[in-house]
């Protein structure tokens, strides 16, 4: 629905005398009767996401060059690079950079972040059992940071609690961490000084060590998430790390749908994802359609397959890793997202009255004589509020969703895309799934209904 | 001085004579007032005779066919208030005090018969007539006191006119910011309609408490209380106006035009203004004639104290059945009365009156800095008021509905911001009415007329007022 011709045909002329009035004493100087209106300019270009618009998915081909001869092929972390090394006398040297930085969470919204090498999450640092890992990390904060490695085994003195294990690194200095990586698996790596303000701002990144031989079933593809939360206001630019609970912007590897880069995989294909979470605050039940997945692992190692049993959905909790895996069977494009509703919502405000079911054809008009621009929202309820075009604040993308093959796709947030394909490794990974004739739910005609013996019109209340 | 006073006589004399011709001179006064008045101000007092003032002015309903704005107010209500009339009609009392004073003594005539108690003698015939010489010889000074107070009636008067056109300016920016006043009332009161449609819709759907529409529903009570007291406001107003201007019937159903102007955006420049005021000052203008006259009266006692009561005539008396005849005179020794009684109450008049000169002064200065000061510092406000403060909360009012439009917040937020919206604009209004009527104390003072009081309180004050009362506070307008 277009908010601005529902205004233009809703009966505005007299309602906006009654705001001239108030409003003509201050304009001062000749106000005309359609300045007394505040201004109903188009939204940022860049919050609108037209349907045939696909220049906001991310299409990268991940490589699958075995990490060591014969060894497992490279993890893919969507959105996010990978850490590069420099060998140095037989030892993987990286340098992290911490600084703020401009990021945008998707077309609409950046914010004033705190991260590695301006990403958030940080690059992926990705090594194999038995490297020897220097890692140099430079303190552009305006504050002390450390980090720490979640999960590796290491050296007490690596381990990077500020205070406890070494001196914070104050601003402009660079410190060294030597590791060695001893078991693979997944891990993390975030700051951990002054955490509930780095943390929040973006100091996080996932950490993958490969075994030099698979565990396990070889996979075709080795995906990494990494969720977050974030306050952010519409209007502002900076995640608030203030926040405690309430969060408004929910993210896999800093990007909300749709700008969340999909994981294209074939049919038959053994897919891993690794999902960690650093969010401050919250758990986040992972939810995969179209496929059964195992639990295979966690930041702390790999379940035996005799330990691992079958899921849709997963609960990372704050400060842990799932590791699933799972063969595709059905070619499709599938939904993979966080299953608190909040969490595929953008910048939802939630200290709001309830609307729905409200009569707006009686609310509306007695607004409108005050507020001529004035449209109630949400009374039937609140999908479609994302494709409504009125002005909004700066930098923001509330209740913003994503464009789809049949229509709006109202989730945001923490929501990303598995596509499976028969031909993955041509296929074009922003294309939508061509489905086969008659395999989409579409509407039931007259006759099915009659030969099914349906009637729409049924009196639904109980009878027995 | 001498040479003066001396020059003066045969006029004054020939003023005295001229019995019969009262209404000239009252026509007389009046354009005497028209030209104090047109040295000080722009005024424009309607050119009538005197003598048709009791008759309905055409020129009024003319005015009032129009919608007013203050300065046709002001015609109106020079025309047309009869207390402005009535000020008028003391310059008569004065002329009148002026023409007796010039009156010359009637001459007295004595008759007298006797009748003997001898039948056979005849009756006896006087016959005098007798004229009282002092009065003659004083009835010169006594008219020029007389005259003296002439002008003190003369600039009291147009002081009266001026006081007029400032109530009615004071008035008329009053009643203009009370129907603005209103009108954002009205809107405000609007907005908490619109809070109890929505919470009422909200509550029929099932998604608020009874308490939420109670609180709203308080609210707009509130809100209708508010908007009829400041409807009674705009009538008191309205009928503070009227009396003003003198209407009532049918022509009290004026409408004004337009609303409370912007402050010029050249700012105002004041300089020289105790030199002004002083020069212009009707208070001190008339304090200067009222000593002439009190100095006059003081010289009438002396004179009257010293000079012998003479009486002179001529006396025929009918006596034994001749005629005899010859002048006759009286006199009255100021022996042991010689006026100091009189003399010394009129000194001390004189004195007292050349203290309150001075303090009329000293509060003409005072008087004058304060109206610039309020001029100068609602100037300013409504300036911040226009632009800043408007701006701002129209910005946030515009944010405001972004906010509700990304729906971060609600109806009820949102039209609690409109209201803040509202306040300033009402805001702006009240400064407004400060800044034009603090203008118009501003000119008044410039006028020559002490006005308003040091400090915010501008009550408009109705009805009739003292003509009597000559301390500047006492009279001044508020």
């Amino acid at each position: 629905m277009n908010r601005r011709d529902f205004l233009v045909t809703g009966a505005l002329a007299g309602a906006a005398l009654v705001a001239e009035r108030a409003q003509a004493q201050h304009a001062g100087h000749g106000a005309q009767p359609g300045d007394a209106a505040a201004p109903r300019e188009r939204a940022p270009d860049a919050t609108r996401i037209e349907q045939s618009d696909r220049s906001w998915v991310p299409a990268q081909r991940p490589d699958r060059t075995p990490v060591v001869p014969g060894g497992p092929i490279p993890a893919h972390m969507p959105n996010v690079g990978k850490l590069p090394w420099r060998i140095v006398g037989g030892v993987k040297v990286g340098h992290l950079v911490v600084e703020p930085f401009d990021h945008e969470f998707a077309p609409g919204l950046r914010a004033r972040c705190w991260g590695y090498n301006r990403s958030t999450p940080g690059p992926l640092i990705e090594g194999v059992v038995g490297d020897r890992v220097r890692v140099f990390v430079t303190n552009r904060l305006p504050e002390p940071t450390t980090i720490h490695w979640h999960g590796l085994v290491l050296p007490n003195g690596m381990d990077g609690v500020s205070g406890l294990n070494q001196r914070p690194i104050p601003p402009g200095e660079t410190y060294k961490y030597e590791l060695p990586l001893r078991d693979a698996g997944t891990f993390m790596y975030h700051s951990h000084h002054d955490e509930m303000t780095q943390i929040a701002l973006g100091c996080v990144g996932m950490f993958v060590v490969h075994p030099r031989r698979p565990i396990g079933p070889r996979v075709d593809n080795d995906f990494v998430l990494m969720t977050h939360e974030w306050r952010i206001d519409p209007g502002t630019g900076r995640p608030d790390p203030n926040e405690m609970l309430d969060f408004n912007v929910f993210t896999f590897n800093g990007k909300a749908f749709p700008s969340t880069e999909p994981m294209l995989v074939g049919v038959g294909e053994r897919t891993r994802i690794r999902i960690g979470n650093l969010s401050p605050m919250t758990s986040h039940p992972i939810h995969l359609h179209g496929h059964h997945f195992r639990i295979t692992g966690t930041d702390g190692g790999f379940i035996p397959e005799g330990a691992q049993w079958p899921e849709t959905t997963t609960i990372v909790p704050v400060g842990a890793v799932r590791v699933i895996e799972f063969v595709s069977t059905e070619p499709g494009d599938w939904a993979i997202h966080c299953h608190m509703t909040h969490h595929v919502m953008m910048q939802m405000g939630h200290d709001i009255s309830n609307m729905v079911g409200v009569d707006a054809g009686e609310v509306d008009p007695r607004v409108r004589r005050v507020i001529p621009e004035y449209m109630s929202m949400g009374t039937t309820g609140m999908g479609e509020m994302g494709t409504m075009d009125m002005p909004l604040p700066p930098n923001s993308i509330p209740m913003r969703g994503g464009p789809g093959p049949f229509s709006y796709i109202d989730m945001g947030g923490m929501m990303t895309i598995v596509k499976v394909r028969e031909n993955a490794r041509t296929a074009d990974p922003a294309a939508w799934y061509q489905h086969p004739r008659g395999a989409v739910s579409e509407r039931a005609t007259a006759a099915e209904l009659r030969d099914n013996g349906i009637d729409p019109d049924r009196d639904t209340r109980r009878t027995d | 001085m001498r040479t003066e006073r001396t020059t003066r006589i045969p006029v004054v004399l020939a003023l005295a004579l001229a019995v019969g011709c009262v209404s000239h001179s009252r026509r007389e006064d009046v354009d005497a007032v028209r030209a104090v008045l047109a040295t000080r101000t722009e005024l424009d007092l309607v050119d009538r005779d005197p003598d048709t003032w009791q008759q309905e002015e055409p020129h009024v309903r003319e005015l009032l066919a129009q919608p007013l704005d203050a300065e046709r107010a002001v015609r109106i209500a020079l025309a047309n208030n009869r207390d402005l009339r009535a000020a008028m009609y003391e310059l008569g009392i004065a002329r009148g005090a002026l023409v007796q004073a010039g009156l010359l003594p009637n001459p007295t005539l004595e008759a007298e018969v006797r009748f003997p108690e001898d039948q056979v003698e005849p009756p006896q015939y006087d016959v005098g007539i007798a004229i009282d010489i002092t009065a003659l010889i004083l009835a010169p000074i006594r008219a020029e006191a007389a005259a003296a107070r002439i002008d003190v009636v003369r600039y009291r008067t147009a002081g009266a006119v001026l006081d007029l056109a400032y109530r009615v300016r004071l008035a008329f920016f009053r009643y203009q910011a009370s129907v603005q006043h209103l009108e954002l009332m009205q809107t405000a009161q609007e907005s908490y309609a619109a809070s109890v449609t929505a919470a009422r819709a909200l509550h029929e759907a099932g998604n608020v408490r009874d308490l939420d529409v109670s609180i709203e529903e308080a609210a707009l009570e509130q809100a209708r209380i508010d908007t009829a007291r400041a409807e009674l406001e705009l009538y008191d107003d309205r009928e503070r106006l009227n009396v003003l201007m003198g209407l009532y019937g049918h022509e009290v159903s004026w409408e004004i035009a337009g609303r409370l102007a912007d402050p010029p955006s050249e700012p105002l420049v004041l300089d020289e203004l105790e030199p002004r005021a002083i020069e212009t000052s009707l208070e001190l203008a008339w304090t200067r004639a009222e000593l002439e006259a009190i100095g006059r009266s003081l010289g009438l006692a002396r004179a009257e104290g010293l000079v012998p009561d003479i009486a002179v005539g001529f006396h025929a008396e009918y006596d034994e059945e001749r005629w005899e005849y010859g002048p006759e005179m009286a006199i009255t020794f100021p022996f042991f009365s010689q006026g100091q009684g009189t003399v010394l109450s009129r000194e001390a008049e004189l004195e007292s009156l050349r203290e309150r000169y001075v303090a009329l002064a000293v509060a003409v200065r005072a008087s004058v800095r304060a109206a610039r000061n309020r001029a100068l510092t609602t100037e300013l406000l409504a300036h911040r008021y226009r632009e800043v403060l408007i701006p701002a909360r129209t910005r946030v009012f515009e944010q405001t509905l972004r906010q509700y439009n990304a729906m971060q917040i609600d109806v009820f937020r949102l039209l609690q911001a409109k209201r803040e919206q509202i306040d300033a604009a009402r805001g702006y209004i009240e400064a407004l009415r400060e800044y034009w009527q603090a203008r118009a104390t501003l000119d008044q003072v410039l006028a020559g007329r002490v006005a308003g009081t040091i400090g915010p309180d501008v009550e408009i004050e109705i009805g009739a007022r003292t003509r009597e009362s000559g301390g500047p506070t006492a009279s001044s307008p508020h």
